[in-house]
């Protein structure tokens, strides 16, 4: 009992170490320097006004929902193919393959954002290998670079590792003698998927979501560099105060970026325990 | 191939490793160049001594933020690994590590600046160390944890019957069986951390690393020279990557052998 504790206790520090940046943004938002006339008052007056001139900042409500929306869109287009992958490896292959396979899908997310973000940019655009592999067989496509659909499509690729790795967790925890002994006794390969996976599938789905949605929400990398600028992203609303050298307000977007992505967290995270809740009733 | 996975499962990851393939592609076609047009574009194929001193200071600034940052990424994951172990505890902090996951990069470079500004830290090295390190702690959290599962829970008992203590235990039963995980671990987040522009940005003074200096090269002039430079980055990536994965991925299946003989 004392050990379990203990380690609760550690788990409390490890949040209070976590969220060190945070309270250093909250206190540089909140902080004395700079010119703006609205600095009188105290701690509270300061940050709440700081947090209205970064909202008045220009476009906040336009960045916040194309990002929701470019969140929604990707995070969840992003599942199809990741749970076929992962579905693939469960049923195609033998554990020590599977394992294998399993890294290698999993391979590009440990690769530099930045620099397959610049390498999407040179597959999307004019006489690119996407427009050059088209042609070839007949099909004239436009450059979808500086396009919205093109930064979707990007946005969809990038969150697939991540759904991928989620799947393939939960799919691991059937047993392979359950596999082959569903096989045995006559089951189709969609009977399989239907009666194995798809239980698992649905328990793993809004997990895998959540972790698409937040990568696509925070990200801005990919509609500054394969979308030239488009759309205005929350990453990029950010950035833009930072880049002005205003610290103060660069730290209160930040803050209020971080908040909204948490209270996000949250919501997702009670949506999630309230259905689990329901369903052990039942 | 009789196997009726086998082409949808190379068709996807086809799909995965699109961006790295056509950006490996086009390193070594060297045209790179003439596809991508943002700012401007500069045909000088050869570097000058200046930029030649700033790519060799980059690289000596990227490793001496990836090794310290890497190293410690992987002692403190294990630590989280063995004083999380109580399944309450290891719930409650898997969900909690995945805050530097889930925050947004550009949020957490400024963050990460302002906590710079309250400590009172110039810019420079320690202070993108620091910024890796949080980064990079629940990657190799998960690492570690990937491998903890294998060490079976009759080793702990057995260890304290024996009168071990808590530090005895981590010393003699959990730090040999995690050996592996902990080199795996340091290679993937020097990997992350060679690659990671965007907080180390907003991090650094004068002394930029690899990632940020391609990263501003590849903004202001583009030329084969810079995909070359790039294209060598991320294969540099890859390579502790792919080690990592192996070393993990043979002791996961040694870790299954020795429990089907138990």
């Amino acid at each position: 009992m004392k050990g379990g504790r203990t380690s609760l206790l550690y788990v409390w520090i490890l949040l209070g170490i976590l969220m060190l940046p945070v309270a250093a943004a909250l206190i540089i938002s909140a902080g004395a320097e700079g010119t703006t006339a609205q600095l009188a008052g105290g701690f509270w007056d300061r940050l709440l006004n700081r947090f209205s001139e970064a909202i008045q900042g220009g476009q906040t409500l336009e960045a916040v929902l194309t990002s929701l929306i470019l969140g929604i869109l990707c995070g969840g287009a992003a599942l199809v193919p990741a749970a076929l992958l992962a579905a693939c490896l469960k049923l195609g292959f033998k554990r020590k393959r599977r394992a294998m396979l399993f890294w290698i899908a999993i391979a590009p997310l440990f690769a530099s954002y930045h620099l397959k973000t610049y390498a999407m940019r040179m597959f999307f655009a004019q006489g690119g290998p996407l427009q050059m592999a088209c042609q070839s067989i007949g099909f004239s496509v436009k450059p979808l670079v500086d396009t919205q659909f093109g930064v979707c499509l990007y946005l969809v690729l990038a969150a697939m590792p991540f759904a991928t790795v989620i799947f393939f967790i939960l799919f691991e925890g059937i047993a392979d003698q359950t596999v082959l002994a569903a096989r045995n006794l006559g089951a189709g390969e969609l009977r399989l998927i239907k009666q194995l996976l798809m239980p698992v599938f649905r328990k793993a789905l809004f997990t895998a979501f959540c972790f698409g949605f937040f990568f696509v929400f925070g990200d801005s990398l990919a509609a500054e560099v394969v979308g030239g600028g488009q759309p205005y992203v929350i990453g990029m609303w950010t950035k833009k105060f930072y880049e002005r050298a205003n610290i103060e307000t660069g730290a209160a977007a930040a803050l209020l970026q971080m908040l909204f992505t948490a209270a996000l967290l949250m919501l997702m995270g009670w949506l999630l325990t309230k259905t689990t809740r329901d369903k052990e009733q039942q | 191939m009789k196997n009726p996975y086998f082409w949808l499962m190379a068709i996807l990851l086809v799909v995965l490793w699109f961006p790295t393939l056509c950006f490996i592609e086009n390193v070594v076609a060297g045209k790179g160049m003439a596809l991508i047009k943002i700012e401007g574009t500069s045909d000088n194929s050869q570097a000058t001594t200046g930029e030649k001193e700033k790519i060799k200071s980059a690289i000596g600034c990227s490793l001496l933020v990836g090794v310290p940052a890497a190293l410690l990424a992987s002692v403190i994951g294990l630590c989280c690994v063995y004083i999380l172990r109580k399944p309450k505890a290891a719930n409650l902090g898997g969900v909690i590590l995945l805050i530097p996951l889930m925050t947004p990069p550009r949020a957490m470079g400024i963050a990460f600046a302002s906590l710079r500004n309250c400590a009172r830290l110039d810019p420079g090295l320690i202070p993108i160390i620091m910024a890796h390190v949080y980064l990079f702690l629940p990657i190799a959290y998960y690492l570690h944890l990937l491998r903890f599962k294998d060490l079976s829970a009759s080793r702990f008992e057995c260890a304290q019957n024996l009168g071990a203590r808590r530090w005895q235990i981590f010393r003699h039963v959990v730090l040999p069986h995690q050996r592996i995980a902990f080199f795996a671990a340091f290679l993937m987040c020097l990997a992350f951390s060679w690659g990671e522009p965007i907080i180390a940005n907003s991090l650094a003074g004068t002394n930029s690393t690899f990632a940020v200096v391609i990263m501003q090269m590849m903004r202001s002039a583009l030329s084969n020279r810079v995909y070359t430079a790039a294209g060598m980055s991320f294969l540099a990536t890859l390579v502790p990557v792919i080690v990592g994965a192996f070393i993990l991925w043979n002791a996961t299946n040694l870790a299954r052998k020795e429990k089907q003989y138990e």
